[in-house]
């Protein structure tokens, strides 16, 4: 009761400041990624920021609220009323119909620019010249085929869908002596427990470098992530709703502006990566 | 009341368990969690690979977790009642067991796999449905059609696959606590505790789970007029202990399950004081998979499952029987290309059975000896392959019994799913072999056959919104049916004349966010009927005790972040049963009055701030329906009643 009470009054105290408020944020659940990119959202914009919880097909918004930044595909997929401007991260599962709103929603994507992203991993492995984008969703479909875009006259990228996780170990089969390294797509219906768990073990393995778009993942086994943290995906979501409120147009599509490398040197040595020191000395985040 | 404290004064002692870093399963999971999920999740029970449920070879419904959670399912009985074609139907002695599609399933017809491990009773078997924790279950997977190519003699009109309580990353565990009453007292205690470790290659799971509850708090009655009270004479008690361990490509299991009932409506005329029946189940397993270059991977496997079933010992009934079955298989499957899957297997093994010193000579084996053994070689085949017209599977089993005639039971179907929508059809044989107690009883018992057609057809009409309908036409050539007689509790088993039936499976699911409604209605007609110990006399088209009409309901909304409220429920109607015995000792039968079994659950999760810690509330059998199982086949026993009006607290915490 001691712990409950003084959040009830800032609740109290939180829902008369939201009254009125222009933007709000909309949660789709209240797991701590979501809650991190939510933090540094609120900080980056340094104004209080009321957040929802979205927990069906409409949600409650306080009157005058103009602009909703979503965290999550589920929360991004709430029927907002059609006057809303929508800023949404956080949602590889699935996008937004843009005939719903009067203004064109806002997506700040999971992963930085595929270039910057290809940049980073050829300077990790300068050797990399057949690269393996695994991914499952269809809604991915177009993302594997602008990495190969991105890739052109770089290296080859070798697009590979994994429709059932029955076909995951025949397919990373058929990547043996034909890829250099592995990238995973930021795809929930790729990365699941087991999947990474077969991907890990194929890639360790065949001395196979395994490259994922969060940090998380080299926490699990993975090689290296070129990601954008979820702080740095809601620091971009809140500069895009800054640049809305003072009129300034946004593409639909954003990338975050941060970009870290996180590398495992267990799992580096366990598929064969071998990274110059003056590249050791880049890595943002350097694990044991 | 006292256990559910101090349980929860334990919990509170515990420190919160946050996750140190973000877990990027969870976002990834969560972000999958969609209606599209759910419709095409993946199940390997019709064909031991992993396809989805909307292209798999059977018509298979898929129960979740967090569903029999948000439902506050008390057991397996309570989430079987959602579940459109399947029923719960009378045996004797205080038994309940599995209706499929009409038909009687608890005469070993109906296969029930726990991690794997087959539990029907060696001697008759039996199914003891209610052994099984709602809560230590991970998910189900049910095949509400035949399963005998790939399973063999058991899984003749359906399969229920249990998959307990799994970890999903490194280390988790969860204690919970269930606590229920009905108005004439204490219904249920149930605990049950987990945890599972993953270290690398090792995966450690180990389950325990105790229960003690009552089948029934009304009074019953026999065709004689005779009654009493069952609130202190139909207890039901659990205990189950499930280990199991992998690494790299090997896997062991054991179980030791040990279920004990008290009864006093024995093989119909009540007893002069409850007695006590033991059915112990103990299995282990050890299994490795081989990989054979790029495309071919060899799975031997060893099980061992010793039994004492229906296990009895007073003046009323004596039957002590220890049996045991011990099962050698090679498994090889071949995948040279993508869309092609061929697996083939063959299984040998022996059922040995022995009577305790003191049995009477009557209960001996064949040829009045005290042992019995037979062995049974298996051959199976199945092969699936992608078609640009869609997925083509067939198979096909053999077995060859040392008693009774080969079995040969061939399969084909034809799945295709495109965006929207799918459709299955189906055609399976099936059979169901006789176990040990129907040789002895029968020795010139033979395998009842079965032959289905099924056509299923699945549509998603909105995002959230899916449907699908399936019909079905079933034949069981020379079922073997048991009946006893209620006086004397003498059992017999015989082929019988055809049975069958034919029907129709609709089904509605809405998914939005945490909010998700399941509604489903099953029909059967048994107009291919002719075994006279299923029918009803004067009603042709329905079979004993298996209600013709059901409608199941399950609907979870979260009004506020961390509530669910589910309301859930079965109606049934078309229900036919004996009910009495005229002056000349005849049986008299009736159409029972439509039941509207309505549950309420409301959960709470991240109770006290404490994540992982929640706490449930229903009401089970809302509106005190006077529900009562009616015996299946014609055999003298009257309706026994179900549980009255339940209330139940759960407390269970996850870390």
């Amino acid at each position: 009761m001691r712990r409950a009470l003084p959040g009830f009054c800032c609740a109290v105290l939180f829902a008369g400041m939201a009254r009125g408020q222009e933007v709000v944020a909309v949660l789709g659940s209240d797991i701590r990624p979501y809650q991190d990119a939510f933090e540094s959202f609120k900080k980056e914009l340094g104004i209080p920021v009321q957040s929802i919880i979205a927990q069906g097909d409409a949600v409650a918004l306080p009157r005058g609220t103009r602009i909703v930044a979503a965290f999550g595909s589920r929360a991004a997929q709430v029927k907002y009323p059609s006057h809303i401007q929508l800023v949404y991260g956080m949602a590889p599962a699935g996008g937004v119909r843009d005939d719903r709103y009067d203004h064109p929603p806002v997506q700040v994507e999971m992963s930085p620019r595929m270039e910057d992203i290809l940049q980073r991993l050829l300077s990790l492995q300068p050797s990399l010249r057949r690269l393996a984008v695994l991914w499952s969703s269809p809604a991915r479909a177009d993302e594997a085929g602008q990495f190969q875009t991105a890739a052109s006259g770089k290296m080859t990228v070798l697009s590979i869908r994994i429709r059932d996780v029955s076909e995951l170990s025949d397919k990373l089969r058929e990547i043996k002596g034909s890829a250099d390294a592995i990238w995973l797509l930021a795809d929930p219906f790729l990365i699941t427990a087991d999947n990474f768990d077969i991907i890990k073990q194929f890639s360790w393995s065949n001395s196979l470098p395994f490259y994922c778009p969060t940090e998380g993942l080299v926490n699990k086994g993975a090689t290296a992530s070129i990601s954008s943290s979820y702080q740095e995906i809601g620091k971009t979501l809140a500069v895009v709703v800054r640049d809305i409120q003072a009129g300034v147009d946004s593409p639909a599509q954003v990338f975050p502006a941060g970009m870290q490398v996180s590398l495992s040197r267990a799992s580096a040595e366990r598929t064969g990566l071998k990274v110059s020191d003056q590249e050791l000395g880049r890595v943002e985040k350097l694990k044991p | 009341m006292r256990f559910l404290l101090i349980t929860l004064l334990s919990l509170e002692a515990c420190p919160p368990a946050f996750a140190a870093t973000p877990d990027d399963f969870e976002f990834f999971g969560y972000e999958k969690l969609t209606l599209e999920e759910a419709v095409n999740m993946k199940t390997g029970v019709a064909t031991r690979s992993l396809v989805s449920a909307r292209e798999t070879p059977g018509v298979v419904t898929i129960v979740a977790r967090d569903e029999i959670q948000n439902s506050g399912a008390r057991s397996l009985v309570d989430v079987l009642h959602l579940v459109p074609g399947i029923e719960i139907g009378l045996d004797v002695q205080g038994n309940i067991g599995v209706i499929s599609r009409g038909i009687w399933g608890n005469e070993g017809r109906v296969l029930v796999i726990l991690d794997g491990q087959e539990y029907n009773d060696l001697g008759y078997g039996n199914l003891a449905i209610d052994r099984f924790s709602a809560d230590s279950i991970e998910r189900i997977e049910i095949i509400r059609g035949p399963g005998s190519v790939l399973y063999g003699g058991s899984a003749e009109l359906a399969v229920i696959n249990i998959i307990s309580r799994r970890t999903g990353g490194a280390a988790a565990g969860r204690a919970a606590a269930t606590y229920g009453r009905t108005a004439r007292g204490e219904a249920r205690k149930n605990l049950d505790l987990f945890y599972g470790l993953e270290q690398g290659k090792l995966k450690l799971s180990a389950s325990a789970f105790v229960s003690h509850a009552v089948r029934s708090d009304k009074g019953y009655t026999d065709f004689a007029g005779n009654g009493y009270e069952m609130q202190d004479a139909s207890a039901l008690k659990s205990k189950n202990l499930n280990v199991g361990v992998e690494h790299g490509g090997f896997k062991g299991r054991v179980i030791i399950d040990e279920y004990k009932t008290t009864e006093r409506d024995h093989f119909g005329v009540n007893l002069e004081r409850p007695v006590r029946l033991e059915y112990s189940n103990h299995f282990a397993e050890a299994a490795y998979e081989f990989k054979l270059g790029e495309s071919l991977t060899l799975t031997p496997k060893f099980n061992l499952n010793t039994q004492k079933p229906w296990n009895e010992r007073d003046e009323f009934f004596f039957y002590d029987k220890k049996i045991s079955r011990y099962r050698e298989g090679l498994q090889a499957r071949y995948v040279p290309r993508e869309g092609v899957d061929i697996l083939a297997g063959m299984e040998f093994q022996q059922d040995r059975a022995k009577v305790s010193d003191d049995t009477p000579a009557a209960d001996f084996f064949p040829g009045g000896s005290m042992h019995a053994a037979y062995d049974n070689r298996a051959f199976y085949t199945q092969g699936q392959f992608d078609l640009p017209l869609g997925r083509l599977v067939l198979g096909a089993r053999y077995e060859h019994h040392s008693v009774y005639q080969d079995a040969v039971v061939p399969r084909a179907a034809w799945t295709k799913a495109w965006e929207r929508w799918h459709l299955k059809l189906l055609y399976s044989e099936a059979f169901r072999s006789p176990v040990i107690e129907n040789i002895r009883l029968n020795t010139s018992i033979q395998p009842e056959k079965l032959s289905v057609f099924e056509l299923e057809s699945g549509y998603e009409a909105a995002q959230n919104l899916y449907v699908s309908a399936t019909v079905f036409e079933m034949a069981i050539r020379k079922p073997i049916v048991y009946y006893a007689d209620p006086v004397t509790s003498a059992e017999y088993y015989i082929n019988s004349d055809p049975t069958g039936s034919r029907g129709v499976e609709l089904l509605g699911r809405y998914k939005q966010g945490p909010h998700y409604a399941d509604v489903s209605y099953s029909f059967y007609s048994a107009t291919r009927n002719r075994a006279a110990l299923y029918a009803v006399p004067g009603h042709s088209d329905a079979l004993l005790g298996a209600p013709m009409h059901k409608a199941a309901f399950n609907v979870c909304v979260s009004p506020a972040k961390d509530w669910t409220v589910d309301p859930s429920g079965a109606w049934l109607a078309g229900r036919y049963g004996y009910y009495g015995a005229d002056a000349a000792g005849s049986g008299l039968s009736r159409a029972f009055d439509n039941v509207l079994l309505m549950n309420l659950y409301v959960q709470k999760k991240d109770v006290f701030g404490r994540r992982g810690l929640s706490a449930g509330a229903g009401i089970f059998d809302l509106f005190n329906s006077n529900y009562a199982y009616i015996q299946t086949y014609d055999s003298g026993h009257a309706p026994l009643p179900s549980l009255s009006r339940e209330y139940v607290a759960k407390l269970s915490y996850e870390f």
